[in-house]
């Protein structure tokens, strides 16, 4: 059993940032490996910047180690310098707290962030030594495991791991590395990979790819997913696979003492979760689905965990952090007795995701004594027709009327959040986009001149593409094709004339392959591996983007990129994930689609009435600490 | 209130960046509840002085860094909270109070001794000991810095004067150099570089050098040299004297 850290050591000055591949943080938990019955290790598609900065880590990483019989080490994509390092010494992807190589492991799990790290992910398997493919591992091999939003989804991956976690990791992890101690346990150490896995599929929550098998007509539609006879057990994989779920947020475990980097990562702050899901019910939100029900914790909860957040990491900056913060019910005291507590020492607060409205500026005016950002919005479409097909409860004269308040607080930049390629997205929407932001720059610097104050409003215009996602109401609807991509960009570069406005946009290309994958079946497993071969690796990072490499791979595999990611399925076909149980109603979805094409929006159903989504139940439901007002 | 902590900058901290180790000690005084003086301003930080930035790579056995706090606290109870609150890459070694008003660290350090091993396989002791007596007895050392594509040559500096000493030593099988090196505001020179000079002058290949350590930090007045803080301060004149004594 080798420590890997030594043998990357005479090397280390040749690489950049060698602290990514040392481990040995503030709160690293190196475990005895004899003393543990299941040794997992984590791995993050990305580098360490970025895996250090997502919270499910430090969650996991919590969940599991807390838990005496397992272990839990993380690794991360090494740099594209590191990564040549390891293959010219022979040197195997390792973990950074014991060194060991991933194949040494009982299990190694990928978290699925977005689309664009599927290529890290097959790289990581080649540079750990782990064979490819889940059908050419036997006893002998490591598990490979995946769980993350995209798992709402994995068919693309589906062909390289042996299961995946679906639902919320940090009530399933642990009782699945526990399941493979106790198999190993009972045969001397030893693992009957198919009567595992078998186990494992009867957990809840577990899918095993592998007992699935999908069915294709003629043309290449997918018309079923066939559940197959499980070994050894005499019954077939359950048909739905049911999400795990937490059913209180509230006791649940939270990493009040969490790993903290010596480098700069991307999100250097303490992050407390308030909240777990949303029900504000944007139609093209896959995050807004798949984690309802809306859990929050309490204030009493949170207040102590922040306190032992800052004893135990001295970070200056603590993120209260959610999918829309300015939604939980006790935000306003919590955010009053966090700066009480933490304004003398100099540590900010700060709220990542504020909804357009006055109290968010009342929210962000209290938080902003210590250090003052920018302040951004996410109206998502130009104009109140498209905001009411996508659900997104937002009016024109509530988000002015922000600007106007967030103005006269002091601020003078803005950023707001648009998509184009929405459905039923027409040119007139795409030119209220440039309208929209005329309009904020306008009424801010109005207010800027009636304050006495000098310049003007700075709005900054960050336009991405629509990609369909699984398990929303828009999961049917095809993506604009590349050329009407391009054509809406065009458009707004050349409409925006304002200098008081910038204007961002994303690749469509990258969108595109988004969209492939997301709604994707195993057929594109292939590509997957064909671009890894070709050099593809960090696809999401625009410098080492390989667009030809994704092309011929594509073209290598004769399937067309841009028709599956424009394809309209129809409402009655089978989707890939159509047996993967996220708790949400299919006929809600649907519901919602008919009542986004009638331009109709659905109300939040934490103030006014229950939509039918299908979330609540037996399993838990609606948990909140205050009293429920739509500000 | 105003303290000095000698510390160490370990092996598991040597990759850290002058910036990644700013940041790691704040976040271990805030840990230890120190009460931390801020800046005023837009952006307010605590009020830290380091001695001397250590380069990426480097392990630092004697480091020095002031602190200013908004009120006074017991020093034995900030020595053992601070000690405490230390991740793996720092070691506290000391803590002392200071005079409120004093000169900066930073303005008054000016000496350094490195150490670091080179491999003994290939380049012989005695050929390293001649490098040292060509080099020293040089009246000027030249060193021109490499002129990077695009940027503005820099022009050549005479660095004889910023070499105190040099010593060598087996070691395990490798070689042991040390040497103190003038730190000014007009000139530095890194172990490395002395190194590369040396081979030159010894006639052998400079070899990749290892486990390079700045093993204090020297205040120079009037021929003496000791450290910015008591306690061992002795024992560092002592060091330094020997090496000075070769």
């Amino acid at each position: 059993m080798n420590n890997w850290k030594q043998d990357i050591e005479p090397f280390l000055n040749d690489i950049s940032k060698p602290q990514r591949y040392l481990g040995g943080e503030l709160n690293e938990i190196v475990k005895d490996w004899t003393a543990v019955s299941c040794r997992f290790l984590f791995a993050f598609p990305d580098v360490y910047e970025v895996g250090m900065s997502h919270l499910g880590l430090q969650i996991l990483y919590e969940a599991v180690n807390q838990t005496p019989e397992l272990l839990m080490e993380r690794t991360f994509a090494p740099w594209t310098d590191m990564e040549a390092l390891l293959r010219r010494e022979s040197i195997p992807l390792f973990g950074l707290e014991s060194g060991r190589e991933a194949a040494d492991y009982d299990c190694i799990g990928f978290t699925l962030q977005h689309e664009m790290s599927y290529t890290n992910i097959l790289n990581m398997l080649s540079l750990g030594n782990i064979p490819l493919w889940a059908a050419e591992r036997g006893d002998e091999d490591i598990l490979v495991i995946a769980g993350g939003p995209c798992a709402s989804n994995p068919e693309p991956l589906a062909p390289f791991l042996d299961a995946v976690i679906l639902g919320e990791g940090e009530v399933l992890l642990p009782r699945l590395l526990q399941t493979i101690g106790n198999h190993k346990a009972c045969r001397g150490g030893k693992m009957d990979r198919k009567t595992l896995l078998a186990e494992l599929a009867g957990l809840g929550g577990v899918y095993v790819p592998s007992f699935y098998e999908p069915v294709y007509d003629a043309a290449g539609e997918l018309t079923a997913i066939m559940p197959l006879e499980m070994p050894g057990m005499e019954r077939k994989a359950p048909a739905m696979i049911k999400k795990a779920r937490l059913k209180d947020l509230d006791s649940a475990c939270f990493p009040t003492a969490p790993l903290v980097p010596y480098i700069e990562v991307v999100h250097d702050r303490m992050m407390l979760e308030i909240l777990r899901g949303c029900t504000r019910g944007c139609r093209f939100c896959q995050a807004g689905m798949i984690y309802r029900p809306v859990r929050e914790r309490s204030c009493e909860t949170l207040l102590r965990q922040a306190d032992a957040l800052k004893k135990h990491t001295g970070h200056n900056e603590i993120s209260l952090t959610s999918l829309s913060s300015s939604d939980h019910t006790c935000i306003k005291e919590l955010v009053h007795n966090l700066m009480e507590n933490f304004e003398g020492e100099q540590i900010s607060v700060s709220l990542p995701s504020l909804r357009a409205n006055h109290f968010s500026v009342e929210l962000a005016n209290e938080i902003q004594k210590v250090r003052k950002t920018g302040f951004t919005f996410a109206p998502e479409a130009g104009t109140q027709r498209l905001r009411d097909v996508i659900n997104k409860g937002v009016t024109e004269e509530a988000l002015l009327q922000t600007i106007e308040h967030a103005v006269q607080a002091g601020w003078s930049q803005v950023k707001l959040y648009f998509m184009v390629g929405l459905p039923t997205e027409t040119m007139e929407d795409v030119d209220g986009i440039a309208a929209l932001c005329e309009r904020v720059v306008r009424r801010g610097t109005q207010v800027m001149k009636e304050k006495g104050r000098f310049g003007a409003l700075k709005v900054t215009a960050s336009v991405s593409n629509f990609v369909p996602k699984a398990h929303t109401p828009f999961q049917w609807s095809g993506q604009d094709t590349q050329e009407v991509f391009k054509a809406k960009h065009a458009y707004l570069r050349q409409r925006i004339r304002d200098r008081r406005i910038s204007y961002h946009y994303h690749d469509p290309f990258t969108s595109m392959l988004e969209a492939v994958f997301a709604r994707g079946d195993r057929r594109l497993a292939v590509v997957i591996a064909k671009a890894t071969e070709k050099g593809c690796r960090f696809d999401s990072w625009t410098e080492q983007f390989k667009g030809e490499a994704w092309k011929t791979a594509f073209e290598e595999s004769g399937l067309d990129m841009q028709a599956l990611a424009s394809k309209t399925f129809h409402l009655t076909a089978i989707l890939p994930w159509s047996h993967l149980d996220y708790g949400i109603d299919p006929d809600f979805l649907k519901r919602e689609q008919a009542l986004a094409f009638k331009e109709t929006i659905t109300p939040d159903c934490r103030y006014h009435g229950c939509s039918r989504c299908g979330i609540c139940g037996p399993e838990g439901g609606l948990v909140l600490f205050g009293k429920a007002e739509d500000l | 209130m105003r303290i000095r902590l000698r510390y160490e900058k370990t092996e598991a901290g040597r990759f850290l960046s002058h910036l990644d180790l700013a940041r790691t000690m704040e976040r271990t005084l805030r840990r230890a509840e120190v009460p931390l003086a801020f800046s005023e301003g837009f952006n307010p930080h605590p009020k830290m002085s380091f001695a001397s930035a250590l380069a990426v790579g480097i392990t630092g056995e004697n480091e020095f860094l002031d602190v200013e706090l908004r009120r006074r606290v017991n020093p034995e109870k900030l020595e053992q909270a601070i000690r405490e609150a230390m991740p793996p890459a720092l070691k506290l070694k000391q803590l002392e109070e200071i005079p409120m008003q004093g000169k900066s660290l930073s303005a008054s350090i000016n000496l350094a001794v490195y150490r670091f091993l080179v491999s003994a396989g290939r380049i012989h002791e005695a050929d390293v000991r001649a490098g040292i007596d060509r080099m020293l007895a040089a009246a000027e050392l030249w060193r021109q810095p490499k002129i990077k594509p695009g940027k503005k040559p820099i022009p050549a500096k005479e660095v004889r004067g910023l070499i105190r000493w040099i010593t060598v030593s087996p070691e395990n099988g490798w070689l042991k150099l040390e040497m103190a090196l003038v730190m000014s505001n007009m000139a530095q020179l890194r172990p490395q570089e002395v190194w590369a000079m040396l081979a030159d002058f010894g006639g052998f290949e400079a070899d990749a050098v290892r486990q390079v350590c700045r093993t204090g930090l020297y205040i120079e007045e009037d021929g003496k040299a000791y450290m910015p803080m008591g306690g061992d301060h002795r024992d560092a004149q002592r060091d330094f004297n020997e090496g000075g004594g070769h």
